[in-house]
């Protein structure tokens, strides 16, 4: 008995606390917006939060950016669910399984709020908007034009991705594919290796895959950790000017195997850009204002916005970012992403 | 009143105290039935974990390989849908899977002798990488799974079904487990196994239908897993089995076997859905739920001898 007096006084007294900490909270009424990431911890991601945290400033929001510890669907769609019920006026989600947030954003549309993807799509939920990094057909012609271009257009390769479900990752997969056959006949992809977005796991994929495929003359890593997997395993492997790497990855991540040769050319975009790009237009949303093909928006540096059907939906819109960067030896040390 | 049943309402009333701290901090967020919904559902698997791993702790065993059954159990179920299987079908073979898995920890643990630690924590591995192997480090099923299996498309929309599938699933476990007397002679095997085997226990016969229950029992967290998420890849639900432990050592169940209560453990999986609940809310990022969560087992864990030697003193006193 005595123990229960002791559990119930307990309780009392964490409750009062709790009342104490949330009265001393002023209420206000700002706009919320909401970013949800693959998984945290990864540079690509935390260079978009800069973009991301300078816009929400600017804008005088209040910015909540988080994510899964892994790239896990199920538990990213719990950081989802929770900013529903905490009413955030905009999520942006960056979806590890597009399939899984259809009801999720059902849902959010039913309490007004509003649902963005970005980074990477899901074309089939229902979401109010998805900001683009760069035209994805663009992007999947260009890597295979720069590999190709690095092996004189003949020969074996192979493509190094981090996730079977990613929307991005696979649709700049499978436009790589595409424009192999189109353009390139004396290429031939000879194989698909998964690194779960894990270095280790890439490194270790990426070698066995140069083992089976003595004749390999390239790789294209369709990811930021991919791709440094891939370099390494080139590197470790003493491959490095016989099998050309390249793909999309950071600056930073890249540097020292853009230096040593390794990789010749690494394609990206500003992650920055897009975390402000995804903020400013979530603010829009919020607003209740309306995002069509030429907006210019307050405060963005980028000029008119291009906003166009997506490929795979056409009654859905993205927003494009820009066109693609190549990072080489003569620029890379530029930039701090 | 017996330790257990005092046990498991100071359990209950820090579960009430840990809510009602979060809703006086955010009541609107807390106070919201969707909210409570979701940390039904998005602990579904968890709970069903837990119910086996009661019940193979009871017998002083252990099974780290929970968290393979489940996934090889859903990565069958996904290759299953692509090939048009019917939702009945494939909710079939997704048990089936976790009953073979979980038959063959028991014969590993008893035909083998193998201390249930090290058989179930190879068989994590095995269970793993078959599913590696399956999937080809694909996500199964490549079709979306909603709009394949109308089963499971029904379960994804509706949260209240997948809660009623939940509840008949634990209902159907205690069930089994209450008329056929099991769980004495599961406590029986696990204080002491000499004196059941003496008493007439099959000691193997008990071991090997705790295995393939929670076998059984994860093929069941496997449906509950797919209707929310539609796919499986080998490496999905990483460490659940570590947070079905944690669940049992909370509601009470000794490791070393031979005591512990199933209402204990649904507390426990309660009180841990309660607090990753209120700390996602709170916004406060995995890892410190994951810091939490060790945090209470070790308190929990260490207080649980001393608070079961103090009650069994206090026994005594009595005239």
């Amino acid at each position: 008995m005595r123990k229960l007096t002791w559990a119930l006084l307990g309780a009392a007294a964490l409750t009062a606390g709790a009342v104490a900490l949330k009265t001393a909270a002023a209420a206000d009424k700002k706009i919320r917006i909401a970013l949800i990431v693959k998984y945290v911890g990864n540079e690509y991601f935390k260079s978009c939060e800069i973009g991301a945290k300078k816009a929400a400033e600017e804008l005088g929001a209040d910015l909540y950016f988080d994510g899964p510890a892994q790239q896990d669907a199920a538990k990213q769609l719990e950081f989802i669910n929770a900013c529903i019920i905490k009413k955030y006026d905009a999520i942006c989600i960056a979806p590890v399984d597009p399939k899984n947030i259809k009801p999720a954003v059902e849902r959010a549309r039913a309490k007004g709020i509003k649902i963005l993807t970005w980074d990477t799509d899901a074309p089939q939920s229902g979401r109010d908007l998805m900001v683009n990094q760069v035209d994805g057909v663009e992007l999947g012609y260009h890597a295979m034009d720069t590999l190709a271009r690095q092996v004189g257009g003949k020969g074996e390769f192979g493509i190094v991705i981090g996730s079977p479900t990613a929307e991005n990752l696979n649709f700049w997969r499978k436009h790589i594919e595409i424009r192999a056959k189109e353009k390139y006949a004396d290429m031939k992809h000879v194989y698909t290796a998964y690194s779960d977005e894990k270095r280790d796991k890439g490194i270790d994929v990426t070698k066995q895959m140069i083992d089976t495929y003595p004749n390999l003359v390239g790789i294209i890593a369709v990811d930021s950790v991919s791709l440094p997997a891939a370099a390494e395993a080139v590197r470790q492997k003493g491959k490095g000017g016989a099998i050309a790497v390249t793909g999309f990855s950071t600056p930073n991540d890249m540097r020292g195997y853009v230096k040593d040769g390794t990789v010749k050319t690494v394609i990206l975009w500003s992650p920055v850009d897009l975390g402000e790009l995804t903020v400013r237009l979530a603010h829009r949303l919020a607003q209740g204002g309306t995002v069509e093909d030429g907006l210019e928006l307050k405060g963005w540096k980028g000029g008119k916005l291009k906003v166009q059907p997506t490929r795979d939906n056409k009654d859905a819109t993205e927003v494009i970012l820009g066109p693609p960067t190549d990072f080489t030896t003569e620029n890379v040390d530029t930039y701090n992403f | 009143m017996s330790f257990y049943a005092l046990r498991n309402i100071a359990l209950a009333v820090l579960l009430a105290a840990f809510m009602a701290t979060f809703w006086a901090i955010e009541p609107e967020a807390f106070g919201d039935p969707d909210n409570l919904r979701c940390l039904v559902t998005q602990n579904a698997e968890l709970a069903v974990l837990a119910v086996g791993m009661t019940v193979v702790m009871l017998t002083a065993g252990i099974d780290l390989s929970v968290a393979g059954i489940l996934t090889l159990a859903a990565c069958v179920m996904g290759w299953a849908a692509d090939r048009n299987w019917s939702g009945a079908a494939t909710c079939g073979v997704g048990l089936a899977v976790g009953a073979a898995c979980g038959l063959f920890n028991g014969l590993a643990v008893t035909l083998l002798s193998i201390p249930p630690i090290i058989a179930t924590l190879a068989t994590l591995f095995l269970f793993r990488g078959f599913s590696r192997v399956l999937t080809d480090d694909q996500a199964l099923p490549v079709k979306n799974l909603y709009d394949v299996v109308p089963l499971f498309q029904a379960l994804n929309r509706s949260e209240w079904s997948q809660i009623a599938v939940l509840g008949a699933i634990l209902a159907a476990a205690t069930a089994w487990l209450l008329t056929a007397t099991y769980l004495r002679a599961a406590c029986a095997v696990g204080g002491n196994e000499a004196v059941a085997r003496y008493s007439g226990i099959s000691v193997d016969r008990v071991k090997w239908a705790a295995y393939t229950l929670t076998g059984i029992l994860c093929g069941a967290g496997a449906i509950l897993y797919l209707s929310r998420s539609p796919s499986a890849k080998a490496d999905v639900v990483q460490k659940l089995e570590l947070s079905a432990i944690a669940a049992v050592l909370l509601g009470g169940t000794r490791v070393q076997g031979g005591e512990g209560s199933l209402v204990g453990t649904l507390l426990g999986v309660g009180l841990i859905a309660v607090l990753r609940n209120g700390l996602m809310i709170l916004e406060k990022g995995e890892f410190l739920q994951m810091a939490v969560l060790g945090g209470i087992v070790i308190v929990s864990a260490a207080g649980n001898e001393p608070l079961m030697r103090w009650w069994a003193r206090r026994g005594l006193k009595r005239p």
